[in-house]
């Protein structure tokens, strides 16, 4: 059997899918919601070792309610239930609305590993020890641009990286997304701009606080 | 940490079998495939019957991907290579007791599992 080498899903792969159609999104939207939340709540209950009879126990439900919650086709989990769930994993549940770079984001790193949370029991802990601070704020990574550089973050490595301004187009890109990592109160960078790289361009002026994102799709 | 890789079957004729029905299908569905298999992907050991199930019969050595969109139930299927956490894909369909959609979509995802077999057709990451 050939295998040829080829790119795993990438942000940009993700994104090319939400920005076809708004019905996609939509239903991007809710498949997550409908299958990560029993996904996670496997994972968390395997990681403490605990039995869905245990975890029936902690969160006053039975176990057969922790068995369709973990079910990601049953689909009429409540918020109550989730809840109460939360309550016996000894953990917060926190819905709240999110943009969806944060969502494409989070899907591709999504693994029993990335889902982890720890108790408030392993946190009380690491308090006493003086090893538990309050999250830091995030602070939005600053682009510095000038006529003739221009810092930007992968999206990829979080890593920063100097780039000539304007910027030379790898080869191979074929989408060229803008992102503007100067905007957004916790939520992330916000997608200015996302569009087939123009024909015949090898070059691309960028804006101040514009940087571009993700995929591999720039090129020094 | 990603444990399983997923790969599309790639015919000698470089048709595309999960991709081509995947154009087929609702928003709805789409989304619900793509959720699964990046869940699978994050999933260390499967579990049987709820996400997959080794088929038996004349489909023997064909494995299923179960979810449901609604109260409809598909099925991905290919071929499952547990030793190295692989799972090539051949094809999917809408499935009840009575019937698929398309009806010959067993026998056709097997008739590909035969040829990659014969290391006919090639594979290609699933994006």
């Amino acid at each position: 059997m050939k295998k040829g080498v080829q790119p795993v899903s990438t942000f940009n792969d993700v994104w090319r899918k939400l920005s076809a159609s708004r019905e996609y999104r939509a239903a991007f939207a809710k498949a997550q919601f409908k299958r990560l939340v029993p996904f996670q709540i496997r994972a968390l209950r395997k990681n403490r070792q605990m039995s869905q009879e245990e975890l029936a126990e902690k969160a006053n439900l039975t176990q057969g309610v922790i068995s369709r919650a973990e079910d990601s086709d049953y689909g009429n989990l409540t918020t109550n239930t989730i809840l109460r769930i939360a309550e016996g994993l000894d953990c917060a549940f926190v819905g709240r609305f999110a943009p969806f770079s944060e969502l494409g984001d989070w899907f591709l790193n999504l693994s029993e590993d990335t889902v982890q949370v720890p108790s408030f029991e392993e946190e009380d802990r690491l308090f006493r020890l003086g090893q538990l601070r309050p999250r830091p704020k995030v602070s939005r990574p600053k682009i510095r641009a000038t006529a003739q550089t221009v810092q930007v973050i992968s999206f990829d490595t979080r890593q920063a990286i100097a780039l000539p301004n304007p910027l030379r187009i790898a080869a191979g890109a074929t989408q060229l997304s803008l992102w503007d990592f100067s905007k957004g109160s916790g939520a992330g960078p916000q997608l200015v701009n996302s569009s087939p790289r123009p024909q015949g361009t090898s070059t691309l002026n960028l804006p101040v606080k514009v940087a571009v994102g993700a995929g591999g799709n720039y090129g020094n | 940490m990603r444990f399983w890789r997923f790969f599309d079957y790639i015919t000698e004729g470089h048709s595309n079998p999960i991709q081509d029905w995947y154009g087929t299908v609702d928003h709805d569905v789409q989304a619900a495939f793509d959720v699964l298999v990046q869940e699978l992907a994050g999933t260390e050991v499967w579990n049987t019957p709820n996400q997959y199930r080794l088929l038996t019969g004349k489909h023997l050595g064909m494995c299923e991907l179960v979810f449901k969109v609604g109260r409809r139930k598909f099925r991905a299927l290919g071929m499952m290579e547990g030793g190295k956490r692989e799972f090539v894909l051949l094809g999917g369909c809408e499935h009840t007791r009575w019937y698929s959609i398309p009806s010959d979509a067993f026998d056709a995802a097997y008739k590909l599992k035969t040829q990659l077999d014969e290391e006919r057709g090639a594979t290609r990451e699933h994006v």
